[in-house]
């Protein structure tokens, strides 16, 4: 019987063999053309283009020709990435900044038609008439219940369409000396101790100054100046924002006791009261309106993004402030105003004439006058940053903090364990991770990284335009072996661009594409895609 | 000796033309594009040309390079991208850093390193002159950062008598003036990086003293003074190096420069907020004026150096004239 049925089988499979023989040449579609993966130079950026190799192995596997395209970074993988679009596929690493757990800045921004002209965030000339709409939508809401419900529905249409394949987010680890300091109600935030929240909860155990080390100096202590992240999360500590971003991406009332929509265009700002700057003056609706305005005058190039749709900024009252857009734009609220800081009006406003410099950028600001949780003590460039708090701060900061640079990671590793500094806020190299672990006082802080690592799509090449094949690629990647052969354990998955990190937006319910050949060759199939004699993947017949 | 100094001082201005030109054009041809360090990973295209008018570098290469000359006529050297700072001011607390480290550590290594050079080539072919010659040809060919790291992981770490680094203890000197560097404090950051330094810069003058003792003690000077009855000692400092000495002094103002430019790596490893750390902050940010005032500056000390040079040959070699 089961001879008769093996035999019985092996006649149809001969018969099929030869039906699709016949057929082949009349069915079959043009061979997928080779795909061009714009990556990292591996003697630089190795993890980068090791996963890049890895992706390319897997895809391999579908009987895709793949070739790695390294190209020297900055330049000029970043003009083929973003401006001149030159790529099948790119390996895309966004890192993580607070400022990105808005969540339009890794969905709709990244994947709106309307994005895609060079020098824009979509790289790939994704275009889907259901992100555009989703996209869209969510812009136009402000209240965060109502618009995480479109996010989590974009992250869906997203994970269906494959505009990208996410990889994996970073997970870095940073150590303090819990012998010196502690930080009660640690938050889990992509900075980990470097996130605001962290920071003022950093709680010397001597009540002497909490001994930070990282190996990145300040460039500059004027926000109209500074250009660069680390530059402003020391801003964040001396200068208050309307609204904080918080520890879980979601807006937090900051330097305004609420806030209300009243119409799509219209915000207004009620601010909180009995608030003053450093040097004793109150901060009133006269200092908010001034910094917007002053800001957006004088060209500050970091805020000229944030402050483009903003219309107009009035005073309704000394402690109200009216903000007119010029269009509906929910990500206002985190982008400016949780990123614009309060100037003191009465230090800013006539600093050109008085100092008799070209421009407010080169103005030093020092003493420096802020309404921040901490006050700046001084700055040695290149040696030192010392920060006395406010007791009087809203936010209540728990010590004094001593911000040290060092010339290298490996430094700033050693004088932790010496117990020279208390934290470290360089991530610690995952090699000597261990190694860490072992010394008795020293305690690892791991965060997840609200980046990632993705492959993207150009999806104006034809081939790639086709979503079977995208999603199927999504199956061919080779995510637990990328984590923890190239990555060293230090990463981890998620199904959508939003990670897990950013826990208030991320959308949970979404199951992770499984490295699976088979699953991936029978979506191919399933779409009408064919392999040639040679093994090479075809287009499904027009 | 009129015509030639001034002949001399006008090589030294074609000299620096020729540098401060090679430098602009150098550092625009390097990958990386200042208005990249806006975060935005897409480059946001308008703040990206907002910057790009502010730094002037919309305008043609050419005027950018004309305008550059003509600063730097009035040594007005720019403000920078990142700080937006005068790179003047930004330069001079640096370099006093630097000096303060490399100075001192030069002028021991020079010391030391002509007397023991004079001392190896005098016991020629002893057990202990084969050692040293081949210690400081080691210690010559071994990269200075790993030097660095052995001196904090034996010194700092596993002995705990110096600091990791830094010029002072952090936190110790809340005022923004010279007193630090008045303080033991800052002799027992400076003591590390100082013996690292001298221990690496010592090789080259030692070994240099070492040859060209060598060949003075072939001289029949040499022999007259021994058949005077002169002691070993007068022969060996009163005659011998003595007329040995003149290559390594004018070698000295020569590898001035290149010592300040090799303050790169040495206050890397320390810490040491000099003007080596600021260039390298510079450059990973495309910061171009700090950048290029930095090396130009260390050009000029180098040009400067060597005309002091050929000047202190003819000093203390009579023999020398200048046409």
């Amino acid at each position: 019987m089961k001879l008769a049925t093996a035999f019985a089988g092996a006649l149809m499979g001969l018969g099929g063999l030869l039906l699709t023989d016949t057929t082949a040449a009349l069915a079959q579609g043009q061979p997928v053309p080779e795909i061009k993966l714009l990556t990292w130079p591996a003697a630089k950026y190795q993890h980068y283009f090791e996963t890049s190799n890895y992706v390319a192995e897997g895809w391999r596997k579908l009987g895709l020709k793949v070739t790695l395209d390294p190209q020297p970074f900055p330049s000029p993988m970043l003009s083929k990435w973003f401006k001149e679009h030159d790529f099948d596929v790119v390996m895309s690493v966004l890192s993580g900044s607070p400022q990105r757990s808005e969540p339009d800045f890794f969905t709709n921004a990244q994947f709106n038609s309307r994005n895609s002209a060079p020098g824009d965030s979509n790289v790939g000339s994704f275009a889907s008439a259901k992100v555009d709409e989703l996209g869209a939508r969510q812009l136009a809401l402000y209240d965060a219940q109502e618009r995480r419900k479109v996010i989590h529905e974009l992250q869906r249409v997203l994970a269906d369409e494959q505009p990208e394949a996410v990889i994996a987010y970073v997970v870095n680890t940073f150590a303090m000396n819990t012998a010196k300091v502690d930080i009660p109600g640690y938050e889990d935030t992509s900075d980990g101790p470097r996130s605001l929240w962290n920071m003022l909860r950093l709680t010397s155990k001597s009540g002497a100054p909490v001994r930070i080390g990282r190996t990145i100096d300040q460039g500059t202590f004027n926000p109209l100046a500074a250009t660069i992240v680390e530059d402003f999360n020391t801003l964040s500590l001396v200068y208050d924002k309307l609204v904080e971003l918080g520890p879980d991406g979601s807006p937090r009332m900051w330097l305004a006791q609420s806030l209300a929509v009243v119409d799509p265009t219209t915000v207004v700002v009620k601010l909180r009261q009995g608030h003053s700057f450093s040097d004793g003056k109150p901060v009133t609706a006269d200092d908010v309106k001034f910094s917007f305005d002053y800001l957006k005058r004088w060209n500050a190039v970091y805020f000229k993004k944030y402050l483009e749709k903003l219309a107009s900024v009035e005073i309704v009252d000394p402690e109200t402030v009216r903000f007119t857009l010029t269009e509906a734009y929910a990500p206002f609220i985190i982008n400016t105003l949780g990123q614009v800081p309060i100037l003191p009006k009465h230090v800013w406003a006539d600093v050109v004439e008085k100092t008799g410099i070209a421009k407010p950028q080169d103005f030093r600001n020092m003493p420096l006058v802020g309404s921040g949780p901490y006050v700046l003590r001084y700055w040695r460039e290149g040696q030192e940053i010392s920060l006395q708090r406010r007791a009087d701060h809203f936010a209540k900061p728990a010590s004094d903090l001593l911000i040290i640079v060092f010339g290298s990671a490996e430094l700033v590793g050693a004088s932790l364990k010496k117990g020279d500094i208390d934290v470290s806020f360089q991530p610690i190299v995952p090699t000597v991770v261990k190694e860490f672990a072992a010394e008795k006082n020293v305690k690892l802080i791991q965060a997840r990284s609200n980046g990632h690592m993705s492959m993207r799509y150009n999806t104006a090449r034809p081939a790639l335009a086709n979503r079977a094949l995208r999603q199927a690629m999504a199956h061919a990647i080779p995510y637990e072996a990328i984590i923890d052969d190239v990555l060293g354990g230090d990463a981890g998955r998620s199904a959508t661009p939003i990670v897990p990190v950013n826990a208030f937006w991320h959308d949970s319910s979404i199951p992770l594409p499984a490295y699976d050949i088979d699953k991936a060759k029978a979506i191919l199939k399933a779409a009408g895609f064919s392999w040639g004699p040679d093994g090479a993947l075809r287009m499904p017949a027009k | 000796m009129a015509g030639y100094l001034l002949r001399r001082f006008w090589h030294m201005v074609l000299t620096l033309f020729a540098m401060a030109t090679l430098m602009f054009f150098l550092f625009r041809l390097l990958p990386g594009d200042p208005t990249a360090t806006v975060i935005s990973p897409s480059l946001y295209p308008k703040a990206q040309e907002a910057m790009r008018q502010q730094f002037g570098l919309d305008r043609p290469l050419f005027e950018q390079y004309l305008l550059y000359l003509r600063n730097l006529l009035v040594l007005d050297f720019g403000f920078s991208f990142q700080t937006n700072r005068p790179v003047f001011e930004m330069i001079q607390g640096r370099l006093l850093n630097t000096l303060l480290l490399i100075l001192p550590s030069m002028f021991a290594a020079y010391l030391l390193g002509a007397v023991i050079g004079a001392i190896a080539a005098w016991k020629r072919g002893s057990a202990g002159e084969v050692g040293l010659v081949f210690t400081a040809t080691a210690l010559q060919s071994a990269p200075l950062f790993w030097l660095g790291m052995l001196a904090i992981l034996l010194f700092s770490i596993k002995l705990d008598l110096f600091p990791i680094g830094h010029i002072v203890t952090p936190g110790l000197f809340p005022e923004q003036d010279w007193r630090m560097y008045l303080s033991a404090d800052f002799l027992h950051h400076l003591a590390l990086p100082f013996l690292v330094n001298t221990l690496y810069q010592l090789c080259f003058p030692l070994l240099l003293m070492r040859s060209t003792m060598l060949s003075t003690i072939g001289e029949d000077y040499i022999e007259l003074a021994r058949m005077k009855g002169l002691s070993e000692r007068r022969v060996l400092f009163g005659h011998a190096a003595r007329n040995a000495l003149l290559p390594l002094a004018t070698t000295l103002p020569m590898i001035l420069g290149w010592a300040v430019a090799g303050s790169v790596v040495i206050e890397t490893v320390f810490s040491w907020p000099g003007l080596g750390l600021l260039m390298v902050e510079a450059i990973s940010r495309a910061d171009y004026p700090v950048a290029q005032a930095a090396f130009l500056l260390i050009a000029v000390l180098t040009v400067f150096g060597t005309f002091i040079a050929d000047l202190l040959c003819g000093l203390l070699d009579p023999r020398i004239v200048y046409a």
